[in-house]
């Protein structure tokens, strides 16, 4: 079944978010036996059955999703629109349970990936290597266990778009910069 | 243990209806709905991560999944297909509002596939007269408000200026276009508190701030709820119901969720169904084989078929694009018939309709759409370039087919032993699979769809889906016929071999029509109130 193979709700629904795509894309159980791994910027510690907090993650996850939608010359990406605060806080809806649990998986192996290909952490790397490992993802040219490389970029797609042109009042879109960039409307109701 | 003359079970467009109906004759009505109810100042929010993105209005995957499958052989997995809304007011509350009568031709389904020598499906025909129903169709529009009937009461939306070059090309192909009927009022109802569409920026996806839309909330429910007679129990989980007799219902087993998940029991002379075709057929499952005297609850599900057509207009070329009217507003093909020389060369008698809109101005959803248009996964700069460019450049319309989806073995609903509800409730499970004359249906749709846009002179005029389903609008799993052995219930509404328990809902129409059948279901429930007026005792 595609992404689009349904009038979602009614229109105008999630499409990269939805359904059970994703869900069967994440396997239910954690992938056991994975050792601790530290991450730029976090702890070395991981949850007891080999999972990274948020915490320890959340740095890659901002790095792939400031690719995903740059800053150059065409405006701002979402960095200046609080991708990090918005992830946090998106992440920490319990809601979002089986997405959180994917991104935690996707972030491991591109932080180890990118140690092993580069000696860094996938954050210190320079954007052509950042891109290129995100292009392998997308392509489906990893085979990682735990969860579906695409649909991983994918997720972090939608997590990005949000946080671009959702609504402030969920910590991204600062200033309405997303708006902004596609026009200056204001959507949400609340604001006008 | 309260005892009402009637319970109704879901607040939807089968459900609200038969309610204030109910009421008005007189009858004490306990209205069940597992949703919340939103006010209007909810509904001036426009938030689009809250509303369209985190489950607002249908139940998360997570605690109430539906599962699904293409056939018996495969492995169902969750989903939220299946789902309408759960909500006080049902799909109404965020519909679309097309509001479309149904054909006579669309009653005889069983006959014409017959006729055509269609095999390998389960349609019948309506055993309900078909005037029986249409003849409840003014007074729905009237009470819902319905505007852009040719000579109704009300007159039609503000038009965007592209609909009158839809109609010139309409024309030039030969295809009968009309103005859409829309659930819609374009002038203030003072005395029901609702006023004329005020056109935001987004409609469909959202409750109305306005009450311009009619919803079920500002009709039959707060027409019902000011008379007295019916009372309304929100986040209100009907989990069984219960029989005092094989032939009777007692009454429902009811799950206060909004009081910490108490149970009780709830009695009544008449026990009305209306949850939607998919979950009205779990209850029924989950309450035992006496709910299920032919074996027919769940089967002969259909879904309406979905096509979409996509165009790109640039304010290059087409500068009125960019401002105007959100509606477009026309519908091609109503009534779904085919010039006869298509029929023969396809093979099919009828086909569908199409209808003209812009694409949903969601933002993330129309950024997210680009990112993964065409099955490949867009980002970095050149997705920055493709968004600026959709948002400030042009704006994409969509042509819509809503096609005839034929019932046959392989559609059908019923438990999944494996995967429960937040209750522990097993959940519905979907086996769906297009019968082989969908695939005509949605073929000649999208190839017409795509003639129209061309016409009309859209750029990179694609069929982004060539068939699919419209989950919401959803039926046949509890189809009216004379029969216990080829449907679940009578020509009344009453579920075969029980004396006081009706479905009103979708899942009671046999057939997907032509088009989108809202009207035809609160028609129906219409209907189906009167009879059960005449023959319930109304307690003093």
């Amino acid at each position: 079944m595609s992404a689009f193979d349904r009038r979602s709700l009614l229109l105008g629904g999630a499409t990269l978010l939805g359904g059970g795509a994703l869900l069967s894309s994440c396997p239910k159980e954690p992938e056991h036996g994975t050792p601790p791994a530290k991450d730029a910027g976090g702890r070395a510690d991981a949850d007891a059955d080999g999972q990274m907090s948020l915490d320890d993650v959340l740095p890659t996850l901002v790095a792939v999703c400031e690719r995903l939608l740059p800053s150059d010359d065409l405006g701002p990406g979402v960095r200046e629109a609080g991708i990090d605060a918005y992830l946090r806080k998106a992440l920490a809806d319990p809601r979002m349970k089986a997405i959180k649990s994917m991104t935690q998986r996707g972030a491991v192996w591109v932080a180890r990936a990118a140690k092993k290909e580069h000696g860094k952490w996938f954050v210190e790397l320079s954007d052509a290597d950042k891109d290129a490992i995100i292009t392998r993802l997308v392509k489906g040219e990893v085979k990682p266990k735990g969860f579906t490389p695409v649909a991983f970029v994918r997720v972090l797609l939608a997590l990005t778009l949000e946080a671009f042109l959702g609504d402030p009042r969920h910590g991204g879109n600062k200033d309405q910069i997303g708006w902004k960039f596609v026009g200056g409307i204001t959507w949400s109701g609340r604001q006008g | 243990m309260a005892s009402w003359d009637a319970v109704v079970i879901g607040s939807g467009a089968g459900g609200a209806p038969v309610a204030q109906r109910l009421a008005a004759a007189g009858m004490n009505v306990l209205l069940l709905e597992r949703g919340k109810r939103f006010t209007k100042m909810q509904f001036e929010d426009r938030d689009e991560i809250e509303w369209c993105r985190r489950d607002r209005f249908v139940p998360s995957i997570l605690t109430d999944p539906h599962t699904r499958r293409a056939d018996a052989a495969g492995k169902a997995t969750p989903t939220t297909d299946g789902w309408i809304s759960s909500i006080l007011g049902g799909g109404t509350i965020h519909m679309s509002g097309f509001f479309l009568r149904a054909q006579r031709e669309d009653a005889r389904l069983g006959s014409r596939l017959k006729e055509q020598g269609t095999t390998g499906h389960s349609a019948i025909d309506w055993a309900v007269p078909f005037d029986d129903i249409a003849r409840h169709y003014p007074a729905v529009e009237d009470e819902m408000g319905v505007s852009g009937i040719a000579g109704g009461k009300l007159a039609a939306l503000a038009e965007h200026p592209m609909a009158q070059r839809a109609e010139a090309t309409a024309k030039k192909l030969g295809l009968p276009i009309e103005r859409t009927p829309r659930a819609i009022l374009t002038q203030a109802r003072p005395d029901d508190d609702r006023q004329a569409c005020a056109y935001r920026l987004v409609c469909a996806s959202y409750g109305c701030p306005n009450d311009a839309r009619g919803s079920m909330l500002v009709t039959y429910l707060r027409r019902g709820e000011g008379s007295g007679k019916v009372t309304v129990w929100t986040e209100a989980l009907v989990t069984r119901l219960e029989k005092a007799a094989p032939d009777r219902v007692s009454g429902v087993r009811v799950k206060r969720l909004d009081k910490g998940g108490a149970e009780e029991t709830v009695t009544a002379g008449t026990v009305v169904l209306a949850c939607g075709a998919i979950e009205s057929a779990r209850l029924l499952l989950l309450s035992g084989d006496g709910f299920n005297p032919g074996g027919n609850v769940g089967k002969h599900l259909w879904f309406s078929l979905y096509v979409d057509v996509n165009g790109w207009f640039p304010k290059a070329s087409f500068p009125e694009v960019m401002a105007g009217s959100p509606f477009i507003h026309r519908s091609l093909m109503v009534g779904g018939k085919l010039k006869k020389d298509e029929a023969v060369a396809l093979g099919l008698d009828r086909a569908g309709m199409l209808d003209l809109l812009w694409q949903h101005d969601n933002p993330i959803h129309r950024a997210e759409r680009l990112a993964i248009e065409g099955g490949g996964t867009l980002w970095g700069r050149a997705l920055k370039e493709r968004i600026k460019a959709q948002f400030t450049e042009g704006r994409s319309m969509l042509c819509e087919g809503f096609g005839e989806s034929i019932p046959h073995p392989g559609a059908y609903v019923d438990l999944d032993s494996t995967t429960k509800d937040q209750h522990g409730l097993p959940a519905a499970r979907l086996t769906y699979a297009h019968h082989p004359r969908d695939r005509k249906v949605a073929e000649h749709l999208g190839k017409t769809g795509l003639a129209v846009l061309k016409g009309m002179g859209a750029q990179n005029a694609f069929v982004r889906v060539g068939i699919g389903e419209t989950l919401i609008l959803q039926g046949g799993t509890t189809r009216f016929g004379d029969e216990a052995k080829d449907s679940v219930t009578s020509p009344d509404g009453l579920v075969h071999g029980i004396k006081n328990l009706y479905v009103t809902d979708g899942g009671v129409l046999p057939s997907s029509m032509t088009a989108p059948g809202t009207l035809t279901i609160v028609a129906n429930a219409l209907r189906v109130a009167e009879g059960i007026v005449k023959r319930a005792a109304v307690r003093p």
